[in-house]
C-alpha cells in the first residue's frame, strides 16, 4: 500500500498506488493515510485513479481516514472507478463525500 | 455476426469455476481474481462480473472473520455456474455456524449524521442484499453453505 503525497494551490493531494482498498489493505491505507496527513492543509484530495477495487473494509479505511482528519479539516475523493463508485452510492456514502471526476478537477473545484 | 456468449447446453447449468479460497483476506483476494477472469471467459457482461466481485467479496470476508475466526483453516469452496439468465456462486465452509443474512435495518442516511457518528463497518451485508438477486443461507451437517444468485443479463 503506498501513497504518494504532493501540494497543490494549498491543497494537498494523496494518490493510492494501489488497485485495491481491500480488506487485505485497509489497515495498511489507514496507518499511511494517517502518516502522511498527519499535517498539512485543510483541505486533501484522495486521488483514487489507480483504485480498481474497495471493499467494506476499505470504505471503512476512508471514512476513518476522513475522521483522523479532525472537523477542521475535509477529504475529497477523486477518480472513482465504476466498481468503488457503485460500493459508495450503494452504501451512500457518497452523499457524504465531495467526489470529482479527476485530481485535476478537485483542484479546479469543477466535480466533472 | 458471431455468437460469443458459452454455450450453456439444454439442460441449463454451465459450472464457471470451482475452486478453493484460502481463509484469509489474500486468499479472498485471489480467489475473487480467478473468478473474475472465469467470468469474463464466459462472458458475463462486465456490470454483472463487478457486481459479483463485490457481492463475493464482501460474504468471503464475513466467513473469512466469523465463521472462521481468522483461524488458520481448510479454504472456502466456491462454485460459480450460470444457467441463461440467472448466475449462482455458492460457499462453503466448515466453521461455526453464521446467524441469518437477514437485509440490515436501514438507518439514517449518512447525511443526517455527524462526522464522528458516521459508520466504518456494517456495510458488507447492505452490499450483497444490494446486489444478489437471492441471498440463501444453509446449515448442512458441519458446513455452512451460502449460495447467491445474480442476474446474468444487464438491464437495458
Amino acid at each position: 500500500m503506498r501513497l504518494t503525497s504532493r501540494q497543490a494551490d494549498g491543497v494537498q493531494v494523496v494518490r493510492v498506488e494501489a488497485e485495491r482498498i481491500d480488506a487485505a489493505a485497509a489497515i495498511q491505507f489507514k496507518d499511511e493515510m494517517r502518516r502522511c496527513t498527519a499535517e498539512g492543509p485543510d483541505r486533501v484530495v484522495l486521488d483514487l485513479a489507480e483504485v480498481d477495487f474497495v471493499d467494506s473494509s476499505g470504505l471503512g479505511a476512508i471514512v476513518a481516514a476522513m475522521k483522523d482528519l479532525g472537523a477542521d479539516r475535509q477529504l475529497d475523493l477523486a477518480a472513482l472507478s465504476p466498481a468503488v463508485e457503485k460500493v459508495f452510492r450503494l452504501t451512500r456514502m457518497d452523499t457524504v463525500f465531495a467526489i470529482f471526476g479527476s485530481a485535476e478537477s478537485a483542484l479546479a473545484g469543477d466535480p466533472r | 455476426m458471431q455468437a460469443t456468449r458459452a454455450d450453456t447446453g439444454p439442460c441449463g447449468r454451465a459450472v464457471l469455476a470451482d475452486l478453493d479460497c484460502a481463509a484469509s483476506p489474500i486468499g479472498v483476494r485471489d480467489a475473487v481474481r480467478v473468478l473474475r477472469r472465469r467470468l469474463a471467459l464466459a462472458g458475463v457482461a462486465t456490470g454483472i462480473i463487478t457486481d459479483v466481485e463485490i457481492a463475493v467479496t464482501e460474504a468471503l470476508n464475513n466467513i473469512v472473520e466469523h465463521a472462521l475466526h481468522g483461524a488458520d483453516t481448510a479454504p472456502i469452496r466456491l462454485r460459480a455456474s450460470s444457467s441463461g439468465a440467472r448466475l449462482r456462486v455458492v460457499l462453503r465452509d466448515r466453521g461455526a455456524p453464521m446467524p441469518q443474512l437477514a437485509a440490515p435495518r436501514s438507518g439514517p442516511a449518512p447525511t443526517e449524521l455527524p462526522r464522528i457518528e458516521l459508520p466504518e463497518g456494517g456495510f458488507g451485508r447492505l452490499l450483497i442484499c444490494e446486489l444478489a438477486e437471492r441471498v440463501r443461507y444453509d446449515r448442512r451437517g458441519q458446513e455452512n453453505v451460502l449460495t447467491l444468485d445474480f442476474r446474468n443479463c444487464p438491464s437495458p
